[in-house]
Parts: C-alpha cells; sequence; structure tokens
C-alpha cells in the first residue's frame, strides 16, 4: 500500500486510531472522513488491520477489517 | 488329454463357480442413476456492503426431480479475508422458496473456504427435493468493500422422484 498513513510505530492492540472511510464505511467516495476506533490486529497478509469503530455501523457491527493504509494512530 | 485338463481347471478354479450377482440398480444417493442429469453451478458476484447478504450460486430443482448435492466451493477473491475469523459467513440454502429459508444442516455459518470452483470439495451429499431454490449465499459480516469477489460452486446430480428409496429421509 503506497498511501500508507502509519506512524513510525507499530500499532499495538487497543491503541486508539482514525479510520479513514465514508459515512457509509467504505473506501471511495466524496464524504471521507475519519473514524475513531480501537486497533484491534493485523492480518496475516500485513496489508489489512482489523479495528472497533467508537460508533455501530447501520448494520450493526463495530468491527471491521479495512486496509492498514486507512488508519492512523490518534 | 487336453479336454482333462480342461475339466480338471474348471473343477478346481472357484472362480469359474460362484453364482453371479445381478444388482438390479445402484443406490440413487451414491450414485446418478441412467435417467440422471448432472449439474454444475458456478458463478461470481461482488462482495456485499457489510451486513448485506448476496446470492452466489443458484439452483432450481425441475418438477418430477430430487437430487444429490456432491460438490460443494465457496472462495473469496481480494484483499481483507481471513479464513476463519468470520468476516464472512456462507450458506447454503437448501430451499431459498420457503419462508424464512431452510438451510442444508451443517451448512449454516461457514467461515472458511470448502473448496476452490476449479477444484471443489466432494461430500457425501446434500439431498434436495423437488421445485427447491437451492442457493449459496454470502452475508458480509465486517470487511470493507474494495473489488472484491465472491465464488462458488454446487454440483451434483438430478434423478426422477419415483427412484427416491423410500426410506429418503425427506
Amino acid at each position: 500500500m503506497g498511501m500508507a498513513k502509519e506512524s513510525s510505530r507499530e500499532l499495538q492492540p487497543g491503541d486508539r486510531v482514525s479510520v479513514l472511510l465514508t459515512e457509509k464505511h467504505e473506501l471511495q467516495g466524496e464524504d471521507l472522513m475519519p473514524h475513531s476506533a480501537k486497533f484491534l490486529r493485523r492480518h496475516a497478509t500485513g496489508d489489512w488491520v482489523d479495528v472497533e469503530l467508537d460508533r455501530e455501523h447501520a448494520g450493526g457491527t463495530t468491527v471491521l477489517s479495512v486496509p492498514a493504509a486507512r488508519v492512523t494512530l490518534e | 488329454m487336453r479336454s482333462e485338463r480342461l475339466k480338471l481347471t474348471m473343477k478346481t478354479n472357484p472362480f469359474l463357480d460362484v453364482p453371479k450377482i445381478e444388482i438390479p440398480k445402484l443406490p440413487v444417493t451414491n450414485f446418478m442413476p441412467a435417467q440422471g442429469e448432472d449439474f454444475e453451478a458456478h458463478g461470481y458476484v461482488a462482495l456485499p456492503a457489510i451486513a448485506a447478504t448476496a446470492v452466489v450460486v443458484s439452483v432450481l430443482v425441475p418438477e418430477g426431480r430430487n437430487g444429490i448435492i456432491k460438490r460443494i466451493a465457496n472462495v473469496f477473491v481480494g484483499a481483507g479475508f481471513q479464513e476463519g475469523q468470520g468476516g464472512v459467513i456462507w450458506q447454503i440454502l437448501q430451499d431459498a422458496n420457503v419462508a424464512g429459508n431452510l438451510v442444508a444442516p451443517f451448512f449454516d455459518n461457514i467461515v472458511a473456504s470448502l473448496g476452490s470452483v476449479s477444484n471443489p470439495s466432494t461430500i457425501d451429499g446434500i439431498r434436495i427435493r423437488e421445485a427447491q431454490l437451492v442457493q449459496l449465499i454470502v452475508k458480509n459480516v465486517s470487511i470493507v468493500v474494495s473489488g472484491q469477489l465472491i465464488g462458488g460452486r454446487l454440483g451434483g446430480y438430478f434423478y426422477p422422484v419415483e427412484l427416491d428409496p423410500e426410506a429418503g429421509g425427506f
């Protein structure tokens, strides 16, 4: 992922992070905004991570798998 | 001299005295009968939005036929999926026509790829009945959509209803 925005420090479970997604939690759109979340884990492939959003998705879930490039340390 | 040797051979060869066994028909739940027709349905769909469900493969059992699903596959193509983590969940519906859907036993909450589309898993069989709408469906639980695809395959055969064993379990 070329646009990695992670800080130089490796994210640890429980870190407060900001996730750049649209209001509907999509990657593409004009309404991209930061979402506050807690970092959970990094996928084995390394380029995706799991986060737990502070606010619930319309579908009722808070845990999302997102590209690591969209996650920054708060 | 030669005919005597032949007689002796016939008497001592146990295989020549074995009575002929006739098998009128093989069980339709294990073998496709001559009147059967096989099916191989496969498909790919875009990963649905989070909390949404999509139909990957759909098979309508013809009138006058029952059937057996013998091969299954479900795959995730793209980034963001981890085997067993539950980011997406597949289900095999024995009948999507009934209210609430009839889910195939033990295929209710599939969290791993059970076979690829080009190399599906062979199973002992999911029995299906005439007019049932069999579907492989997927629900996106938590993976942000980024151009991923979901693939699947259902294979097996149909056979005439009258060939079904009486204790068929339906």
